[in-house]
């Protein structure tokens, strides 16, 4: 009785949080309608009714979907090529200290180093084309290596040497040891790096302007001054984004329950 | 014969254990006692492989399987699990060994971290007893349970043992006797 009454309580305050939300993006819609109209210019500040108009015809556009399907290919690919490597290094850094010791210097550099600072760079290395893949790579790389090897040295070193007398084969030391440790600190850096990586990669295409990518598209939004587009395109940006951090985090969580591992991973 | 020969094992320039020699029979059951922080465990931690001596020879020991003061299990993994997966043992020869030791179908489905105290501590004996090995080390083995249940682990061990060099760490005085131990050491 007490405990579904609990269970109600819960209920009604996520009911009530999911309205207030609402209503908060709807108070702050109001006030850029209301601040756009005041403003009465298309360019300083559009109103989101005109952004929403916008977002249609952007959306009915032929080239729309060879436009996402770009930069979304490059970007993402970008993410799961620093996944591979990040959790490889991070595995090789744990087990050989010389390795972690060169890697150190490098995931500071690339962690303190402006974002604009690489872009420039890499585009007098690589063409334009796969800026996107590099930059979204290198900027996700530190945050999953650094968190993999966190996780791999925070494993329980009791556990380690139990599975060292019984001669557990390495497989089952990996399945059932080091996974269960490392996984909470790789969901946690697949979650924030999800979003590093759109953001950084969309930012790569804004400066390098390769044919054909969302990034080209926000930049000749700017350079025509169309700021519906430009506020079009970042919408799309934010709700692709999202739905594929949503749909990637499911899918790690579901490997991990399928796997037995769950720990405190699944938590938050 | 295994045997432990002018054993020095050091923690930094602390010296736990010191020029310590014993001899160790094929099949014998030894119990070893002695204040803490004697070195009863570091002798235990140097014979399974786990720690390396500064000095001194170990030898004859072959594979070990350890009941570690500490349960060590896989906090994720059912009791059955975690014996299948460190010891290569089938479910039902789990399962049949837990049943001895006082378990029931509910409990031996259950994940180690939420297992009591008590159950815990029978997981990692039986992995000790089901793991093959040439010596088994237990340090102080019935630590926690009750004497029922201390009772049925011991009808356990004892029929489980399968003749192997047996080391065992004890502050009980009854253990040494209940084990049929037929060598002392006091550290």
């Amino acid at each position: 009785m007490m405990l579904s009454t609990i269970r109600n309580k819960k209920v009604k305050s996520k009911k009530h949080e999911a309205i207030a939300t609402v209503c908060a993006v709807a108070f702050w819609l109001l006030v850029w309608h209301i601040v756009s109209v005041a403003v009465d210019s298309d360019i300083i500040l559009v109103s989101p009714v005109r952004v929403v108009e916008t977002l249609f015809s952007v959306l009915r556009d032929p080239s729309f979907l060879s436009t996402v399907s770009y930069s979304f290919v490059r970007i993402v690919g970008g993410f799961f090529a620093a996944m591979l490597l990040g959790v490889l290094l991070g595995w090789i850094s744990s087990r050989i200290w010389i390795v972690e010791t060169l890697l150190r210097p490098i995931t500071v550099v690339i962690k303190a180093t402006p974002v604009a600072s690489f872009i420039i760079l890499v585009l007098l290395w690589f063409s334009s084309r796969n800026l996107s893949v590099i930059i979204s790579m290198l900027m996700v790389f530190p945050v999953i290596y650094l968190n993999t090897l966190e996780g791999i040295k925070s494993t329980d070193q009791k556990l380690i040497e139990m599975a060292k007398v019984f001669r557990m084969p390495l497989i089952k030391r990996i399945l059932y040891i080091y996974l269960p440790s490392v996984i909470p600190f790789f969901v946690s850096a697949c979650s924030v790096s999800l979003g590093l990586c759109w953001k950084s990669g969309i930012a790569a295409e804004v400066i390098g302007i390769p044919d054909g990518s969302i990034g080209e598209l926000l930049y000749s939004a700017k350079i025509y001054l169309q700021t519906a587009e430009l506020l079009a395109w970042t919408v799309i940006i934010v709700v692709i984004s999202v739905l594929f951090e949503k749909l990637f985090m499911a899918l790690l969580r579901w490997l991990i329950k399928k796997l037995g591992m769950a720990g405190g991973a699944l938590h938050g | 014969m295994a045997e432990v020969k002018n054993l020095t094992v050091r923690y930094g320039k602390n010296a736990v254990l010191k020029d310590f020699s014993a001899e160790f029979p094929e099949g014998s059951v030894t119990a070893i006692s002695g204040r803490s922080g004697c070195g009863k465990t570091t002798l235990l931690s140097a014979v399974s492989g786990l720690l390396r001596p500064a000095h001194g020879t170990l030898s004859g020991f072959g594979t070990c399987s350890v009941l570690f003061q500490e349960d060590r299990l896989l906090p994720f993994l059912t009791a059955v699990k975690n014996l299948t997966v460190t010891t290569g043992c089938t479910e039902t020869e789990a399962k049949n060994a837990l049943m001895q030791v006082g378990f029931d179908m509910e409990d031996i489905e259950k994940t180690a971290s939420a297992l009591s105290g008590g159950m815990a501590r029978r997981v990692a004996i039986v992995r000790a007893i089901l793991a093959e090995s040439d010596t088994l080390i237990l340090d102080e083995p019935f630590k926690g349970l009750d004497d029922k249940t201390r009772g049925e682990v011991l009808r356990f061990v004892n029929a489980n043992r399968r003749g192997r060099t047996t080391l065992v760490v004890t502050h009980d005085p009854r253990d040494a006797g209940d084990l049929n131990a037929d060598r002392f050491i006091n550290m």
